[in-house]
């Protein structure tokens, strides 16, 4: 089983305007998978309907080899798909490690019994619930602002912080939209470093969204080219800048 | 730590002997620490739903009426003892609380207001209606007070115990509630749903289990009411003390325990004190409200009070410094 996800000519429409037309896409086990494209060109729409907020209209989207096309999104949560956002969603007046808490399964499963009459032993469980989340905390690097508050952090941390929170979700396959957005050359480098890190040390599928062509060029191991919602092409670093419909969809075609 | 554990000790032998000092002012101001306690109850219940799930409710002195109406009925019809039909109010008013959340909570914001506050309507109409089994606007008089080991309770101390044993149960199981999983789920569904749905939580749960939960307290207040009062009737359940409660929790400061028993200390106690300007009392309190409201309005003891970490100092002993 090397396909982690699979979407079969999936197609979504709202009203007449077909967002997303036909598209097949595969996430390959163990690699980091980029999705460009030009604005508007069905890009979130394409992660709406992955992680469950959008229903496709036609197609089939498959999780390790499951159909997963009627299920909540919190069913996919438990599944094993994270995300980000665009535009960052935190809880912004919660703290950093409450932001990471509340996506860890085992917290937010909690029972009511569980929670009003044992003591000792949910002390120790979430004492080591705490501890798994500062360790997430600790691989975007933002071990050390745990009770400042969310929505006070600069925007390239807050971008780090949804990551952790995806990774607390338990998750195996992790959706990056736009995660450099925002962020200083510097902050971009790290932040190539870290995405690769989580792939390789801790075996996260990655589907990413970006614009910054030469970070995707550097991290991705294969990329698909989005267009008015239809995939144009799709392999790898080197193909994609040479094919004829990537250059006609960025820079325009030739007039004829 | 110690500072906090003299302050909270010294608080709760004034609590014990309260009684000793008040009765021997008049009755009245018993009555109106009861009331205290009576509403401190409910604004912690309807605090679970408006503060923490942040559904905004306009109805719940209908689950405070369903909760008396049970504990009375249960009482004088089925001969139960009171420390039967307490519980017995409590989960009968819960599973309302389950049945009306279920269709509502599709709803958001002001809709849901306008279609909790129309249930609380309904339900008021079906105690003033329903004359065979609620006698309607007569009431049910007569219902027994509770008795302890053959000792039955007569005067206002007893029932000042009481309800104070009732208020620190209260307190101590939503705090519970409140400071674990399941209360951060529900501020995460309070702040956003489809980001809630995101990280894996399923917000309409958590919508449920709250107005259970709050429901469920508002039951045990309305139990409690009955047998103090020892008279039930359809006039105490109205669409004002559903907003007296609202405010309250407001007031206090929503997503807080203490604010909310602080605002219902204010909202039952203020009426009284401001007697003396008679017809002016409402409105004085009505402007003390909207000044509230522009200077402070994360409430007396608002969130900023609440413990930084959900999980308590306990979890996060030996952490990071």
């Amino acid at each position: 089983m090397d396909h982690i996800l699979e979407l079969q000519k999936v197609s979504v429409k709202f009203g007449g305007l077909v967002a997303v037309n036909q598209v097949d896409l595969t996430v390959r086990r163990g690699e980091i998978l980029s999705i460009i494209g030009p604005n508007g060109a069905g890009k979130t729409t394409l992660f709406n309907l992955m992680t469950g907020i959008y229903q496709p209209t036609s197609g089939t989207i498959l999780f390790k080899n499951k159909v997963i096309n009627k299920l909540k999104p919190y069913q996919r949560v438990d599944l094993g798909i994270a995300r980000t956002f665009q535009n960052t969603r935190l809880l912004k007046n919660m703290t950093v490690l409450e932001n990471v808490l509340v996506s860890h399964a085992q917290c937010n499963k909690e029972g009511l019994f569980e929670s009003i009459f044992s003591f000792g032993s949910i002390q120790r469980k979430r004492a080591a619930i705490v501890e798994e989340c500062i360790e997430k905390l600790a691989v975007v690097g933002l071990a050390h602002k745990l009770d400042v508050l969310a929505g006070s952090l600069p925007y390239g941390e807050q971008r780090l912080l949804e990551i952790a929170r995806g990774l607390a979700t338990g998750c195996e396959l992790l959706l990056l939209d736009e995660p450099a957005a925002g962020m200083n050359q510097a902050e971009k480098v790290q932040l190539v470093d870290k995405i690769k890190q989580l792939s390789k040390q801790y075996q996260i599928n990655i589907l990413l969204i970006e614009h910054d062509i030469a970070m995707i060029m550097e991290i991705s191991d294969r990329i698909a080219v989005l267009h008015y919602g239809q995939k144009i092409a799709e392999g790898t670093a080197a193909q994609i800048q040479n094919d004829p419909n990537v250059i006609s969809a960025y820079l325009g075609g030739e007039v004829d | 730590m110690n500072k906090k554990a003299a302050v909270g000790s010294a608080i709760a032998i004034l609590l014990l002997i309260l009684p000793l000092f008040l009765s021997q002012i008049n009755d009245l101001w018993m009555h109106v620490v009861i009331m205290i306690g009576v509403f401190s109850i409910l604004s912690m219940g309807l605090n679970v739903i408006i503060g923490y799930a942040g559904q905004f409710a306009l109805g719940h002195a209908a689950f405070y009426g369903i909760g008396a109406y049970a504990a009375a009925l249960l009482m004088l019809h089925l001969d139960i003892s009171f420390w039967l039909a307490l519980p017995a109010a409590a989960m009968i008013a819960g599973l309302f609380g389950f049945l009306l959340a279920t269709p509502v909570i599709r709803l958001r914001g002001d809709y849901l207001g306008i279609v909790t506050l129309g249930f609380g309507e309904i339900v008021r109409l079906i105690f003033v209606n329903w004359v065979d089994v609620t006698r309607g606007p007569m009431g049910l008089p007569g219902v027994p007070a509770p008795s302890l080991f053959g000792y039955t309770f007569t005067g206002k101390t007893e029932f000042y115990y009481l309800i104070l044993v009732l208020v620190v149960i209260t307190y101590l199981v939503v705090n519970r509630i409140v400071h674990s999983g399941i209360g951060l789920s529900m501020l995460a569904t309070r702040e956003d749903e489809t980001l809630a749905a995101s990280i894996g939580i399923r917000p309409n749960k958590f919508k449920l289990l709250a107005f259970t939960v709050g429901a469920f307290f508002a039951g045990i207040a309305g139990a409690f009411w009955a047998s103090y009062i020892s008279y039930v009737s359809p006039d105490a359940f109205k669409y004002l003390d559903s907003v007296n409660i609202l405010a309250m929790v407001i007031l206090g400061g929503s997503a807080s325990l203490p604010g909310s028993i602080l605002g219902a200390a204010i909202l039952v106690a203020g009426p009284e004190l401001l007697r003396y300007v008679n017809e002016y009392r409402m409105l004085l309190l009505g402007l003390a409200i909207v000044l509230m409201m522009i200077f402070k309005p994360a409430g007396f003891w608002g969130e900023k009070h609440r413990k930084i970490n959900f999980y308590g100092s306990g979890a996060r002993k030996g952490d990071v410094k």
